[in-house]
């Protein structure tokens, strides 16, 4: 652990449960140094529950949490690699939280060990914020923001954020992607950043981790992962004949039109298909939305 | 870690403390002007009312301001044990200022001339109130509804009774050997409800992590 | 130059066929030094490993090379190399799609070689 300047972070058999619900089904998960993660999963996935389980902010029902080799429960060494920046709760308590920005700020800077004070200052002068403001009185975005100066200016080996651009408006939110690339570009450290606004953060992502109802269905490199999907449209009957064999995962009919989302780990180089069929790749939204998206699934396996 | 906890946790306890020594300083300041009669200096009475009033403030102004602080460290990396050791460092620090400037208070009141009430009930009252308020600090620890609603609850719950003990012992209805016995069981209930929160707090991996 | 990426063709693909129509038009001369990795992320929000895979797809098909310590340069040759390999694939690319869709309007083999005549004949005239 001494000198490791680039620790990786390990999950084994993660399970967590609530009284006797069960919300992570035994996660197996390495996040590798050095890389950008986008963690994507529909609301009440469990996206925040694992992300609190892998920095130690929650206790783990069942498995390990491994960074740098050593446990990160209650271990200020492992801890030390670790920031974990989410959506700070305008209430406390029962009551409104009145703490300030700057408290949150001062916070940061005791127990975040890579804390870049000069670094937290310019990201605050450049989002505007009112380091005395108190926390109930900040809007969505500003909040959001908060969030963002504490994760880009830990400096931490292994940076998490969970839903960082929640509240910002697009102007903001490609400043948020500018910014991160900036900082990784300099850094070079993992970050991991959870998120439902998936395509316009799908290019900054090297690799990305679905996450469905507990569960990991998907982990890899995002052109990777994306490649293996194709969506055929065309007239039912020929969608049908091209599609034969094949995965396939949804189906969609207009009329006597039909598309088809199939999946090939080879890519649609596979497929033969001529001209009576358009056959096109799929955004990472679309990926996501054909696999998760579970009323959505109709069609049969071929 | 615990060095860190310390620190961050005095802020909040400097300012609360900083608060009541003013409210002190403005008691003794109005007797020295206006006198001890308390029908002609409504300030007098809180020289007698001193510690009371002190605790409660400390008390709940104390853990409404600490809770959220104890949470907040954990989110930044910091252990519970640190930021539970921290906490209590400085909470006991702060009890041991209020009892001096209690006791200050006490000393001035009689220069004054005043009957202070300074019984074994009020000094019950103060001490228990210490312990039991504690129990309201580690409920910004705690995870779920259950463990805050016993810590927080089983406080206040402790706190009223000790009230309610020392105040019957003071008008004569609880006198000792009765009293003594009743400081005991409410000094054991707050130890084991103390040691329960500690353990809830720390959240203790399970045997097979 | 700042083209958005359109969701046709995996990211990487982009980055290269970007940097490959600046080689051919001109705007990267031979010699010269292309963008860096980091450059290139940074101006279109892409993660730079997505960049670098882009860059090393033209490094393996020999049309940049690698300068240690000062980046990645356009090699001699290059605009040749990436408008034949072009030629060879304009059939499939564009001609292919052209028939197809001729051909669903009813357009006979020589209508359309005559509207390509005509096309390629003013292109000729506008230089």
């Amino acid at each position: 652990m001494n000198g490791n300047q680039h620790p990786e972070l390990q999950a084994r058999g993660l399970r967590l449960r609530y009284g006797k619900n069960e919300v992570l089904h035994g996660i197996d998960l390495t996040l590798r140094p050095g890389c950008i993660y986008g963690l994507v999963g529909r609301n009440g996935a469990g996206k925040t529950t694992l992300l609190s389980c892998l920095t130690g902010q929650l206790a783990v029902s069942e498995g390990t949490v491994m960074c740098g080799g050593q446990p990160v429960w209650e271990n200020p060494a492992a801890l030390a690699n670790l920031c974990f920046s989410r959506e700070i709760g305008t209430t406390l308590g029962g009551g409104p939280n009145n703490m300030k920005v700057r408290d949150y700020l001062e916070a940061a800077a005791l127990f975040l060990p890579h804390w870049d004070k000069e670094y937290a200052a310019r990201l605050v002068e450049r989002f505007g914020l009112d380091e005395r403001k108190k926390i109930c009185k900040l809007s969505k975005g500003m909040l959001s923001m908060v969030t963002i100066v504490i994760a880009l200016a830990s400096r931490a080996p292994i940076t998490i954020l969970d839903e960082p651009v929640a509240g910002l408006d697009v102007v903001a939110r490609e400043d948020f992607y500018k910014l991160l690339l900036e900082d990784y570009a300099e850094t070079e450290r993992t970050f991991v950043i959870s998120t439902h606004i998936i395509e316009e953060a799908a290019s900054v992502f090297e690799e990305v981790i679905l996450l469905d109802e507990g569960n990991i269905l998907e982990m890899g490199e995002t052109d990777e992962l994306v490649g293996q999907f194709a969506a055929v449209t065309g007239a039912e009957e020929a969608v049908d004949a091209v599609c034969a064999g094949h995965r396939v995962l949804t189906c969609e009919r207009l009329g006597r039109q039909k598309q088809c989302v199939v999946r090939l780990p080879g890519g649609p180089g596979a497929l033969r298909a001529g001209s009576e069929v358009y056959v096109e790749p799929l955004t990472l939204q679309k990926v996501f939305v054909t696999l998760c998206g579970h009323e959505e699934k109709g069609g049969g396996a071929a | 870690m615990t060095a860190r906890a310390v620190r961050f946790s005095l802020r909040w306890a400097a300012m609360l403390l900083g608060v009541v020594v003013l409210f002190a300083l403005i008691t003794l300041g109005s007797a020295a002007l206006w006198g001890t009669d308390s029908r002609e200096n409504f300030m007098a009475n809180y020289l007698i009312a001193f510690p009371l009033l002190a605790e409660f403030i400390f008390l709940i102004s104390g853990a409404s301001m600490a809770m959220p602080m104890l949470p907040l460290m954990v989110a930044m990396g910091c252990t519970r044990r640190a930021a539970w050791a921290g906490m209590q460092i400085v909470t006991w620090l702060c009890w041991a200022v209020l009892l001096v400037v209690s006791l200050g208070m006490f000393r001035a009141g009689q220069a004054f001339g005043m009957e202070t009430i300074f019984s074994s009930g009020a000094v019950f009252n103060g001490l228990f109130l210490a312990l039991a308020g504690q129990l309201a600090l580690p409920a910004g620890l705690l995870e779920g509804r259950l463990g805050r609603g016993l810590v927080a609850g089983g406080g206040s719950v402790l706190m009223l009774g000790g009230l309610i003990l020392g105040a019957m012992h003071e008008t004569g209805i609880l006198p000792d050997p009765g009293f003594m016995a009743a400081q005991v069981v409410c000094a054991v209930a707050v130890v084991a409800l103390f040691a329960a929160s500690h353990r809830l707090a720390m959240r203790l991996a399970p045997k097979n992590a | 130059m700042l083209q958005p990426f359109n969701d046709q063709s995996a990211l990487y693909l982009q980055v290269a066929r970007m940097l490959e129509d600046g080689i051919l038009r001109g705007i990267y001369p031979a010699e010269e030094q292309v963008p860096s990795t980091n450059e290139l992320a940074r101006v279109y929000k892409i993660n730079p490993a997505t960049a670098a895979k882009g860059i090393n797809l033209l490094v393996d098909e020999g049309i940049l090379y690698k300068r240690r310590g000062i980046g990645m340069f356009v090699a001699p040759g290059a605009a040749q190399a990436i408008a034949a390999r072009r030629k060879a694939a304009f059939y499939n690319d564009y001609v292919i799609a052209l028939a197809k869709e001729a051909a669903s309007l009813g357009i006979d083999a020589e209508e359309l070689a005559q509207m390509v005549r005509r096309a390629a004949a003013e292109k000729e005239e506008q230089g």
